[in-house]
C-alpha cells in the first residue's frame, strides 16, 4: 500500500528530473551556440496553451455541452491563420525594440509609459492565478485518484496537502529550471526545447487514450457511434447540444484567440523566445494541425464516459483506462497531465517574474533610491534574487486561489478566469498597433475598465460560490448589470452564460478606448505616444525614422524614448548578459 | 492566407452549423474537422512555399 502511495510522487519526480535534463541539454547547447529551437520546436512550444485546463477539462466540458469546448480552441486556429497579419508584427516590433514581456510591448506601444506597464503586469498577477490553481488541482487529483482511487477535495491536513507539495514542487523546479542566469535577451533555449518535449508528451497520451477507448474498449468508431445512438446522446453531436447561442460561440472564439495571443506565457514562447521570424510560417499550419489532432478524440472520450458513467467528467481521461485495467496507460495519462501542468506553470512563471522585476520591483527600488546601477556591482544576483521569490509568491497565489474556490469550479473554468483576463490586453495592443489616435489613456482607462467587469463577473462569482462572500453580495449591482445575473444564481458561468461577460468586458475595453480617445493628451509634454512604435506599422516594421533613412533597416538608437527609470532598468539588466549573447537590451543587434 | 481565414472563420460559424445540423444530422464534428483540416493544408500550401518573411531582415542587415 505504502509503495502504491510512493509510486506516483516518485514517478512524477523522476519525470519531472527527465525535463529537467532536455532543459540542461538545451541551455548546453545553447552555450555552446548550437541551435536547438528550429520550427517544429517553435511550433510544439507553442502547444503550452494547451494545459490541464484542456487535457483534463476539454472532456469536461464536452460531456456536458459536446462541442462547447472548442470555441477557444478555434480561436488560436485563426488566430495563426492571420499571423501574418498580427503575430508577425508583434515579432519584428518585438525584435526591434528588445521588448521581453507583454507589458513591455503595451508600454512601448504607448510612448513607454511605465503606468501601463505597471497595470498589465498587476492584472497579468491577478488573472493568473486561476490558470495555476488549474495545474495544481489537475495533478492533485490525479496523484489521489492513480494513488487511493478516489478523489479527495476536502480540507486537508499539512501532511496530506498533494496540492501544496505539488505547488512547492513546481516552484523549486521553475527556480531551476528558468532563474539560473540573468539573459538580457530574456531567453531560454532550454526550457523551449523542455516545452517543445512535453507538447509532444501530451499529444501521443491523448491519442493513445483515444485510440484505446475508441479501438479497445469499443470496436470502433461505428461501434461507439451505435451506443450513443441507443443512448440517445446524438444531442451532443449538434450545435443545439452545445447550450450557447450564436454570440457565445462568436465571443468564446475571440477569447480563445485573444487570450493565445496575449497569454504571458504565449507572448513570451511566440515573441520572446522566438529565435527566428521565418519560424511562424511552419507554426501557421503546423499549430493548428497540432490542435486538431490534440482535439481529435475529446469527443469519442467525453461519450465513452457517458456511457460508462465516469463519476467525475474532469478525471474522465484518467478514470477509463483506470476502471478497465490499463494501470500502465493512467499512468502515462497521469504523466502527460503533469507535463502539461509543469510546463504551463514554468513558462507562466517565468514570464511573470520577468514583468514583476522589470516592470514593478525594479523601477520602485530605483526610483526610491534603495538601488542604485553605479554601486551594485553585479545587479544579476539581486535580479535573480527578485525573480525567484517572484515565482514563489506567483506559485503560491495559485495554491491559494485553488484553496479558496478550487473545489467549486471546473477545469475549464479556471481556464477561462484566466483567458478572460488575458483576452483584455488584445485590445489595446491591436488599438496601438493598428489605430494611429490610440493613446495611452485610452488604453489605461479601457484595462481599468475590462479588469473591474472581469472581477464582477467572474472572479466575484467564484468567491460568492466559494461561499466566501454573501449571494446577496452581488445583487444590487447585478440588477444593473442584468447580462451579469448568472453571478448571483449559479455562481460561476456555464456554457451558457459566458457570452454576457465576454461582451461586457468588450464594451468596458471600448468604452476606455472612446474615452482615451476623447482626452487626446497628445499636446501635453512628453513623447508623443506611440511615436516610437507603432510608425513601424505604416513604414513596413521599420521605425519611421529609418523608413525616412532608406538604406539603413536597423531601429534607430535615438528612437525609443527611454526615460527615467526605464533607462536605469535597461542598464542593470544590460550588464549581466550571458555569455556569447547580446550586448546590452537596448542596442540593436 | 488571410482570405483562408476569413472563409475558415465563415464556415466556422453558427448558422452555417445549424444548417449542417439540419442537412446532415450528427455530422457537424466531421464538418468542422474537414473544414479545420482543408484549410491547414491550404495555409501551409501557401506559407511554404511563399518567401521567408525573415529572409528580407536578415539580408538587409548591414555587416557590424
Amino acid at each position: 500500500m505504502i509503495g502504491q502511495m510512493l509510486f506516483v510522487p516518485l514517478l512524477a519526480l523522476a519525470y519531472l528530473a527527465c525535463m529537467f535534463a532536455v532543459a540542461a541539454y538545451g541551455d548546453r547547447a545553447a552555450r555552446l551556440g548550437r541551435s536547438l529551437g528550429g520550427p517544429w520546436t517553435y511550433t510544439l512550444s507553442l502547444g503550452v496553451y494547451c494545459t490541464t485546463a484542456s487535457y483534463f477539462g476539454a472532456i469536461g466540458v464536452a460531456m456536458e455541452g459536446g462541442l462547447a469546448f472548442l470555441p477557444i480552441f478555434l480561436g488560436p486556429v485563426i488566430a495563426m491563420f492571420l499571423s501574418p497579419l498580427v503575430l508577425y508584427k508583434m515579432l519584428r516590433i518585438a525584435k526591434a525594440y528588445h521588448i521581453t514581456s507583454i507589458a513591455d510591448f503595451l508600454a512601448a506601444r504607448y510612448g513607454k509609459r511605465s503606468k501601463l506597464g505597471i497595470l498589465v503586469s498587476c492584472i497579468a498577477l491577478i488573472g493568473v492565478a486561476p490558470a495555476i490553481a488549474v495545474q495544481l488541482k489537475g495533478v492533485a487529483t490525479s496523484i489521489h485518484l492513480l494513488s487511493w482511487g478516489s478523489v479527495h477535495e476536502g480540507a486537508p491536513f499539512l501532511a496530506t496537502d498533494t496540492a501544496l507539495y505539488v505547488a512547492l514542487g513546481l516552484a523549486a523546479f521553475t527556480i531551476l529550471f528558468g532563474t539560473r542566469q540573468v539573459d538580457a535577451t530574456e531567453r531560454h533555449q532550454g526550457m523551449v526545447l523542455a516545452v517543445a518535449f512535453e507538447s509532444v508528451v501530451k499529444l501521443v497520451v491523448m491519442l493513445a487514450v483515444g485510440g484505446y477507448v475508441l479501438f479497445w474498449l469499443y470496436t470502433g468508431p461505428s461501434d461507439l457511434a451505435a451506443h450513443v445512438e441507443a443512448a440517445g446522446l446524438d444531442r451532443l453531436l449538434t450545435f443545439d447540444g452545445t447550450g450557447m447561442s450564436g454570440t457565445d460561440w462568436l465571443l468564446m472564439t475571440l477569447v480563445g484567440g485573444l487570450g493565445f495571443m496575449f497569454l504571458p506565457r504565449q507572448f513570451q514562447v511566440a515573441v520572446v523566445e522566438n529565435q527566428d521570424p521565418g519560424h511562424l510560417t511552419r507554426a501557421s499550419w503546423a499549430l493548428p494541425a497540432y490542435l486538431l489532432l490534440f482535439l481529435l478524440f475529446v469527443l469519442p472520450l467525453a461519450l465513452a464516459g457517458i456511457l460508462q458513467e465516469v463519476p467525475v467528467p474532469d478525471l474522465t481521461i484518467l478514470q477509463l483506462p483506470l476502471d478497465h485495467g490499463a494501470y500502465a496507460l493512467a499512468v502515462a495519462v497521469f504523466l502527460g497531465g503533469l507535463s502539461a501542468a509543469a510546463a504551463m506553470v514554468v513558462v507562466e512563471t517565468i514570464a511573470l517574474a520577468t514583468m514583476v522585476s522589470n516592470d514593478l520591483v525594479l523601477p520602485f527600488l530605483l526610483r526610491t533610491g534603495w538601488l542604485s546601477v553605479a554601486a551594485s556591482a553585479d545587479p544579476s544576483r539581486l535580479l535573480l534574487l527578485i525573480r525567484r521569490l517572484a515565482i514563489v509568491l506567483i506559485v503560491l497565489g495559485g495554491y491559494l486561489f485553488y484553496r479558496l474556490v478550487g473545489a467549486h469550479l471546473t477545469f475549464i473554468e479556471f481556464g477561462v478566469l484566466s483567458l478572460l483576463a488575458a483576452a483584455q490586453f488584445g485590445p489595446p495592443i491591436l488599438f496601438g498597433m493598428y489605430w494611429r489616435d490610440a493613446n495611452w489613456i485610452g488604453a489605461l482607462i479601457g484595462l481599468c475598465l475590462g479588469f473591474a467587469v472581469w472581477c464582477y463577473t467572474l472572479l466575484l462569482p467564484a468567491f460568492v460560490m466559494a461561499g466566501f462572500l454573501r449571494r446577496g453580495a452581488a445583487d444590487p449591482w447585478s440588477v444593473r448589470l442584468r447580462a451579469a445575473q448568472p453571478a448571483q444564481s449559479a455562481g460561476l458561468p456555464g456554457p451558457d452564460s459566458r457570452g454576457p461577460r465576454d461582451l461586457l468586458v468588450a464594451a468596458a475595453q471600448l468604452a476606455g478606448a472612446g474615452a482615451g480617445l476623447a482626452a487626446r493628451p497628445r499636446d501635453r509634454a512628453g513623447p508623443e505616444p506611440g511615436r516610437d512604435v507603432r510608425g513601424c506599422l505604416v513604414t513596413g516594421g521599420r521605425h519611421p525614422d529609418v523608413a525616412r533613412r532608406g538604406a539603413d533597416p536597423r531601429p534607430a538608437r535615438h528612437a525609443p524614448a527611454v526615460r527615467g527609470c526605464g533607462a536605469d532598468r535597461r542598464a542593470v539588466r544590460s550588464r549581466c548578459p550571458a555569455p556569447g549573447r547580446a550586448p546590452a537590451a537596448g542596442r540593436p543587434r | 492566407m488571410v482570405a483562408i481565414a476569413i472563409v475558415t472563420f465563415l464556415l466556422l460559424m453558427p448558422p452555417v452549423f445549424e444548417l449542417v445540423d439540419r442537412l446532415a444530422p450528427g455530422w457537424l464534428p466531421a464538418w468542422i474537422g474537414l473544414v479545420v483540416l482543408a484549410a491547414i493544408a491550404l495555409v501551409a500550401r501557401t506559407a511554404e512555399r511563399a518567401p521567408d518573411p525573415g529572409l528580407a531582415d536578415r539580408t538587409a542587415e548591414p555587416p557590424a
